[in-house]
């Protein structure tokens, strides 16, 4: 073997040092790589962050979870806030696409999409607890860059809620703030359901929330009949 | 120079005088427990708590960092203390408030409530920073505390219930959510430097507060009927 081709070889193995590609010569596009790369990072800081606090969580951690070497890390992150946050927006993109999806069909109802909206946004948490604990909790020690897109992200969702006010007949006095606090508020219950490990679970606070979120724009017993169906909807759901 | 000084005044204050005092060690002990919890109080108000260091805690309490670590574990584990114990006066402040009102009339107590918890916001930009704005941030143990503090306003909502046919329809989380977003909006404001203005917020909290039990109408009367000064 000359110098150059064992150079060469290192520099591979380097690059793409223990990940579940082929090593050596793979013909793969490095873009490809890098990539895939990136992806296993960022789930990786996310599985990490389920397992402890993101305080605690270390650059080693999540090189050796994702199988990328260290300076492959730094090649595609500056450091491990930035690995966190582009994580945050891989999952919070996906999570807002989910949430749209499932109620912004034109044909519903104001409260119809509320009630959609959380039981996708749930239905999503629940099926991924690593990120739901990134997203709901730990944004609160990952620095002002997490918390502001934690918070834009209920801006986002509180907009929808006060809809309510010029959506429903009768609410324009309804104060912008009650959106805020209650979309927050709610979030708050989600947080407590996270940290108290009943992240599964998390389907089961749907009609609580719903109920929440409607009362201010609407008869309040007719937000708590809209409350009670959604329970029993879900109850004949999960029983079947 | 300036934070120098106002350690040295914290001291000058609360030590004990040094050398053979004849003073019991237990009174000695509580009382450098007390210099370090204040210490850190004052400490993570003046520059947060990712920033303190256990070295800013010894050296503004005037004790040995030996004795910092008979007494707690960790930063973190002082800084809970610290965080019970800015929560603890927050508390009691707002029980005395909720308590303000004698006539008897729900609505009223949860003004009084609320709004001394705004005030006395408004008024201590330590108690803001500390039980506030790093509560929030500074791990699992500091965050147990706060829903510790929180749940302590649930019976003053859910009395609401008493007042209402059917109670057991209102969702149990319900009094979550309006402590939940009370607390998220007095944070976001406290955050942007704007805790000052918190009082200025009581009428749309006690609309969130009463909606629930009673429904728009009542809430929309008792926001109307909220004065934000007196």
């Amino acid at each position: 073997m000359s110098d150059g081709v064992t150079t060469a070889d290192q520099a591979g193995t380097t690059d793409v040092s223990g990940v579940p590609l082929p090593s050596g010569r793979h013909n793969l596009p490095r873009e490809f790589v890098v990539t895939s790369q990136r992806d296993r990072l960022l789930d990786a800081m996310a599985q990490s962050c389920a397992e402890k606090r993101y305080a605690d969580v270390s650059v080693a951690d999540i090189v050796a979870q994702a199988r990328v070497s260290r300076s492959t890390f730094y090649e595609i992150f500056p450091d491990k806030e930035a690995c966190f946050l582009a994580a945050y927006d891989a999952i919070l993109g996906r999570f807002v696409t989910e949430v749209i999806k499932a109620c912004s069909d034109p044909a519903l109802t104001w409260p119809e999409q509320i009630e959609l909206g959380i039981e996708a946004a749930l239905d999503f948490l629940a099926a991924e607890p690593a990120f739901a604990r990134m997203c709901i909790v730990d944004m609160f020690s990952a620095g002002p860059s997490a918390l502001e897109r934690y918070l834009s992200a209920v801006r986002l969702i509180a907009n929808f809620v006060d809809g309510g006010r010029t959506r429903m007949p009768d609410r324009e006095e309804v104060p912008r703030s009650i959106a805020t606090m209650s979309v927050s508020g709610a979030a708050v219950v989600i947080r407590a359901e996270i940290v108290g490990e009943r992240t599964l679970h998390l389907p089961e606070v749907g009609p609580d929330i719903l109920f929440s979120l409607l009362v201010p724009y609407m008869d309040r017993e007719e937000a708590l009949g809209r409350s009670e169906r959604y329970a029993e909807r879900r109850a004949l759901r999960s029983g079947q | 120079m300036k934070q120098s000084e106002k350690k040295s005044e914290i001291k000058a204050r609360s030590k004990l005088p040094s050398g053979r005092h004849g003073l019991p060690r237990d009174v000695v002990v509580r009382s450098q427990r007390e210099r370090m919890v204040e210490a850190m109080i004052r400490v993570v108000a003046e520059q947060g708590f990712a920033e303190t260091t256990v070295a800013d805690i010894i050296s503004t309490a005037g004790v040995s960092r030996a004795t910092f670590y008979e007494q707690f574990a960790d930063k973190e584990d002082c800084f809970v203390a610290a965080y019970a114990t800015v929560m603890d006066r927050m508390l009691a402040f707002v029980a005395e408030g909720f308590a303000s009102d004698d006539s008897g009339d729900w609505i009223g107590r949860l003004r009084g409530g609320i709004r001394s918890l705004l005030r006395y916001l408004a008024q201590n930009p330590v108690a803001v920073r500390v039980g506030i704005v790093e509560g929030f941030g500074a791990g699992a143990r500091a965050r147990d505390r706060y829903q510790q503090a929180v749940s302590a306003f649930f019976p003053f909502l859910d009395a609401g219930r008493e007042l209402i046919d059917n109670p057991e329809r209102v969702p149990g989380e319900a009094s979550r959510v309006i402590v939940g977003g009370i607390s998220a909006l007095i944070f976001n404001e406290a955050s942007a430097g704007n805790s000052k203005l918190l009082p200025e917020l009581l009428p749309e909290m006690i609309y969130l507060a009463v909606v629930p039990y009673m429904g728009h109408q009542t809430a929309l009367e008792a926001m109307m009927a909220t004065g934000v000064s007196e």
